[in-house]
């Protein structure tokens, strides 16, 4: 039988957004695999969301089991995997920014006051440049001066 | 827990015309599977892993998430089994401690499964995966 919520006004129908407190720890107690899923969607949706939050509150104090380390392996594998696509997609941007200026890797790299080299492990993901060098880069891109292109 | 269904063979030519009737590598993994979750030494965990990694995490996944239907808990609830399995491998306490530390010493075992801690990690992998947690 699907667990229940007996306490509060609300029904693991619900968005698991929406759920009571005492109803997420419900489902977490009581529930199976199929009535854990709504709560790994939403980890993965919003690793450090509200309800990852409230995930990990429980775990800090609920009794070490099974239970306890499948949902913290969830709550960090959720974040690492986000951590990895934000990273991929800053990649993504750089390669896209230099790309979009027609130049080599190295004149773009001088173009934005870093080195070829540095700027390949931008470009491959190995290292995320900071927040401003991103701005730079996807600025400089649109404001490429190419002596060609005005005859 | 009980098997719902019978075991599915397939048969093997040993040579000079004779056949032996073996479970097929999906079975052999629901098997271990279900030793994972009602023996719980270190060998089941040992042999989930490798047949997963012989056969492919993404169809060991497959094959395993189906284990309701060929097993059957006290509970009789639907997803009671792999509920039980997820927590087992997302959790490896074998009853065996003592064989841990030994896994270097087993003849038949690949080097790749001699450090724990890399069965665990194989172990993780699927109860996430089987869990829907990835």
């Amino acid at each position: 039988m699907p667990v229940e919520f007996r306490n509060v006004d609300a029904s693991p129908e619900d968005d698991v957004r929406t759920w009571p407190y005492e109803g997420l720890v419900t489902v977490i107690d009581r529930g199976l695999v199929g009535d854990w899923r709504p709560i790994f969607a939403e980890l993965r949706r919003s690793p450090w969301g509200r309800v990852a939050r409230r995930v990990e509150q429980y775990l800090s104090y609920r009794e070490p089991d099974g239970v306890s380390t499948l949902f913290a392996l969830a709550v960090e594998r959720a974040r690492v995997d986000a951590g990895q696509a934000d990273r991929a997609e800053v990649a993504a941007r750089v390669r896209d920014a230099v790309t979009r200026s027609g130049l080599t890797n190295a004149e773009f790299a001088r173009l934005v006051g870093t080195s070829a080299s540095r700027l390949s492990t931008y470009l491959i993901g190995k290292v995320t440049p900071s927040a401003a060098m991103l701005v730079r880069i996807e600025r400089s891109a649109g404001n490429v001066w190419h002596p060609s292109a005005i005859g | 827990m009980r098997r719902t269904r019978p075991l599915e063979t397939c048969e093997i030519a040993v040579g000079e015309g004779a056949v032996v009737a073996a479970p097929t590598a999906p079975e052999a993994l629901r098997v271990k599977a279900f030793l994972v979750v009602q023996r719980n030494v270190v060998r089941d965990y040992l042999d989930v892993v490798a047949l997963a990694e012989h056969l492919g995490r993404d169809v060991a996944v497959e094959i395993l998430a189906e284990i309701d239907s060929y097993y059957v808990d006290r509970s009789g609830e639907p997803g009671s089994v792999l509920t039980s399995l997820v927590l087992s491998l997302a959790d490896p306490k074998p009853r065996d401690t003592e064989v841990i530390g030994e896994l270097p010493r087993d003849k038949g075992l690949e080097e790749r499964y001699h450090r724990w801690d890399d069965v665990v990690e194989v172990c993780r992998s699927l109860a996430l995966r089987l869990g829907g947690a990835v």
